[in-house]
């Protein structure tokens, strides 16, 4: 599988080079550069059905461990207790912290996966569950600016904001 | 307060968490305007111009602070949003309206005034539906807009995070100090740029030239991974094509040695970085349609969760477009001698054009932090040639500066949005306060060239009045200087087409590779000048090493924060010396 992606890589970038080098020719030398295009071209199919593979195979391995729907109920489930807490005496200035620190490890690492997301549930469907998580973010961005501003009434309503949209998103993953 | 109940502009105004206050709006317009005539000054003397987003946030913070003991992160958000709206649109009208008052050319400024104003609100109006795909669903960096972000929550996020930022830009701040030594009559300790090539006695024609950017290190460092694929497509073009080019001797006969690297950048490399940047962005927005669909259709149900718009309604883009439009028509026809049915076939390209240019540079600039800007501006006038072959240079900057100045207000929203998104603002309040201003930006620039250009005086001998800039005089409008010779050049028929079509080709099919946008991403390489790729690339294996070492979270509380003081620090200290170098306290 190594070997095989390096190639794809290898070939991609003989492809590129050499596809600038015969266009930068003043005039291009169009048969040389329809060529390297082709070469390019046939880099990027095997590289497409490599990493497919690659995915599949890296699926197995990880099991359900790190899926990309347990890193958002694990950021839900923390979020959640951190409302229930808010809900009874407010938020706090410690709870604006940990906020901040599901932000910057759920959040961002879920989002960091754009590619592999991609690559396994398509564009549409990606851009589908994209959407509320991206509401969800700015909700809870929003919860942790208005906190540390020292308007905790409006960080209350925002955090509260986040869940529906999460629950939006992690039914959109679910989807088949 | 539900929506059935409370208006549009009663949303904007809301204050349970003071966002769009009118100090914040009093002070943004403050800030950009000050800052779009002081740029604009500068433009015309050094060719200079910057987009101030970091700049008006530091400036609006301390203003708001100090001066109106007030100000939450999202409210001093909205004074950089409408401070960098304002500023933005300084390049787009000063590197190329002057050039008609240089040649000496017949024309009516209000409505290349009407038209810039124009192309202002329709850049603004075509990117927002758009902000979903490239914010929510690309997830593009915006790594000046990430910067902001951390810059505008650091103060308020304890003394860690804000010693970071200030070490950062003080450190920026007194590396470039030092860069400008030679201009205060002082010696060199740090060079402006280091020649690597001529330290190891390399080649001539491989440029290894480095800036000595602190600035460029700390974007790079925030775009990240993307920062690798812009050095490799720095290194492609110029590394190995370029000295390939000059070894198979493949240039005209009889070119200096000292200008061959030039000539194959400015006629090969540079052009197939054009095309490949279109090509890749074509074909980006392809690929994604399904995703821009899902934005779109989203659009109509934002908001339905929770009590309040998120988004600028359809219907209000979709009149202010058409009314933004109409006048771009009347511009194009009563600033020039063209018939009515061409003045409308120039609206029409110039709006489509506009359209996709600005995708391609809010793109560009999301993923690199580079807005390419004059090579849009330059397609736009070969694309206005084929529409209209006759030699029209009045309708040629009028479409020029109109494209340039909607694309450079795409590319600031879209920065403002992703800063928005990072502090929870609201995208309707920034999009109606961007959308408010953004026509000011070119009135304060075409003032402020007025002023100069009518500040040359009398020939006492001749009676004949005197130029106020251009060359020969003590301003020479060295960019718009250029752009006239550009646009003779297409005039003339010497466009490398065929470059463009191949670096199409290759840009599209990079799209095809799995890394969103490394068609756009190597083509903008290309384009643009090595020593500063050099330190960015620098910045970005810097990110991708400490993440690795010391993990996320250290890279976004630690390495962010630092990275966005570089960046505060170095623009800060750029506008100070342009104003000494102005005001004559320091050589040009």
């Amino acid at each position: 599988m190594i070997l095989k992606k390096t190639l794809s890589i290898l070939l991609i970038a003989a492809g590129v080079i050499l596809a600038s080098l015969f266009a930068a020719h003043m005039p291009p030398k169009w048969i040389e550069f329809g060529c390297s295009i082709f070469g390019l071209s046939v880099g990027l199919i095997f590289l497409k059905v490599t990493t497919k593979k690659e995915l599949a195979s890296l699926e197995k391995v990880a099991g359900a461990s790190r899926t990309p729907d347990k890193i958002l109920r694990e950021a839900k489930a923390k979020l959640e207790v951190l409302f229930h807490a808010a809900e009874k005496s407010g938020v706090t200035e410690s709870e604006i912290e940990e906020l901040d620190s599901i932000q910057t490890v759920y959040f961002l690492e879920f989002a960091s996966r754009k590619e592999t997301l991609i690559e396994k549930y398509g564009i549409k469907k990606y851009a589908d569950f994209m959407i509320p998580f991206s509401m969800a973010e700015r909700f809870l961005n929003r919860s942790i600016s208005s906190g540390i501003d020292g308007y905790y009434d409006e960080a209350y309503r925002s955090l509260k904001n986040v869940f529906p949209y999460l629950k939006e998103t992690l039914q959109k993953l679910e989807e088949r | 307060m539900s929506k059935e109940n409370t208006s549009l502009l009663g949303q904007v105004f809301d204050t349970s968490y003071p966002e769009v206050t009118p100090v914040a709006v009093g002070v943004g317009i403050l800030i950009g305007i000050v800052m779009t005539a002081s740029f604009s000054y500068a433009a015309l003397v050094l060719g200079f111009s910057t987009v101030g987003s970091a700049v008006a946030a530091i400036l609006g913070w301390g203003t708001l602070k100090l001066v109106f003991k007030r100000g939450t992160i999202v409210e001093n958000n909205i004074v950089q949003t409408i401070a960098s709206a304002i500023n933005t649109t300084t390049a787009g009208v000063i590197f190329t309206v002057p050039v008609l008052l240089i040649r000496h050319t017949r024309f009516n400024i209000v409505w290349i005034g009407a038209a810039c104003m124009a192309g202002a609100v329709m850049g603004v109006g075509f990117i927002i539906p758009l902000r979903k795909q490239m914010i929510d669903i690309e997830r593009l960096r915006f790594p000046s807009g990430t910067a902001v972000a951390s810059i505008l929550k650091a103060p308020s996020e304890g003394i860690r995070k804000s010693r970071l930022l200030v070490w950062g830009a003080s450190l920026a701040a007194i590396v470039y100090t030092i860069t400008q030594f030679p201009n205060m009559g002082l010696p060199t300790l740090i060079p402006a740029t280091i020649n690597v090539t001529r330290l190891l006695g390399m080649p001539e024609y491989i440029n290894n030239t480095w800036a000595v950017s602190l600035l460029g290190l700390g974007i790079g460092y925030i775009a990240g991974r993307n920062g690798l694929f812009v050095l490799a497509g720095g290194l492609l073009a110029y590394w190995l094509i370029t000295p390939l080019v000059i070894q198979l001797g493949w240039l005209p006969v009889g070119l200096a040695p000292a200008e061959q690297a030039d000539f194959v950048h400015n006629h090969m490399t540079r052009p197939l970085g054009i095309g490949m940047l279109v090509g890749g962005s074509v074909m980006g927005v392809i690929l994604t349609l399904p995703a821009i669909r899902a934005a779109f259709k989203s659009l109509r149900f934002t908001g339905a969760k929770t009590d309040h718009t998120e988004e600028l309604p359809l219907r209000v883009l979709y009149i202010l477009v058409l009314a933004a439009f109409l006048v771009f028509f009347l511009s194009s026809y009563f600033t020039s001698t063209i018939s009515v049915v061409n003045a409308f076939w120039v609206a029409v390209v110039g709006a489509l054009w506009l359209w996709l240019a600005g995708i391609i540079v809010s793109q560009a600039t999301g993923m690199t932090d580079w807005t390419p800007i004059s090579g849009m501006a330059l397609l736009a006038v070969v694309i206005l040639m084929v529409v209209l072959p006759e030699d029209q240079l009045v309708t040629a900057v009028l479409v020029g500066s109109t494209v340039s100045v909607a694309i450079a207000e795409c590319a600031d929203l879209m920065q403002d949005l992703k800063t928005g998104h990072l502090v929870g603002s609201r995208p309707f309040k920034q999009q109606t306060a961007q959308l408010m201003v953004a026509w000011i930006g070119p009135v304060v620039s075409l003032t402020v060239m007025l002023l100069i250009w009518n500040s040359g005086g009398v020939n006492p001998k001749t009676g004949e009045k005197l130029p106020g800039f251009g060359p020969g005089t003590s301003i020479e409008a060295p960019q718009a200087t250029a752009l006239g010779l550009t646009i003779d050049s297409v005039i003339g028929g010497n466009v490398p087409k065929d470059k463009f079509l191949a670096g199409g080709i290759i840009g599209a099919l990079l799209s095809f590779s799995g890394i969103s946008g490394l068609g756009v991403i190597m083509g903008i390489a290309m384009y643009l000048s090595i020593k500063y790729i050099l330190p960015y690339g620098l910045g970005s294996i810097l990110a991708i090493y400490l993440k690795k070492k010391k993990g996320a979270k250290w890279a976004e509380d630690t390495g962010l924060p630092f990275a966005a003081g570089l960046i505060v620090g170095e623009a800060f200290l750029t506008i100070v010396f342009a104003l000494l170098k102005l005001s004559g306290v320091i050589q040009s």
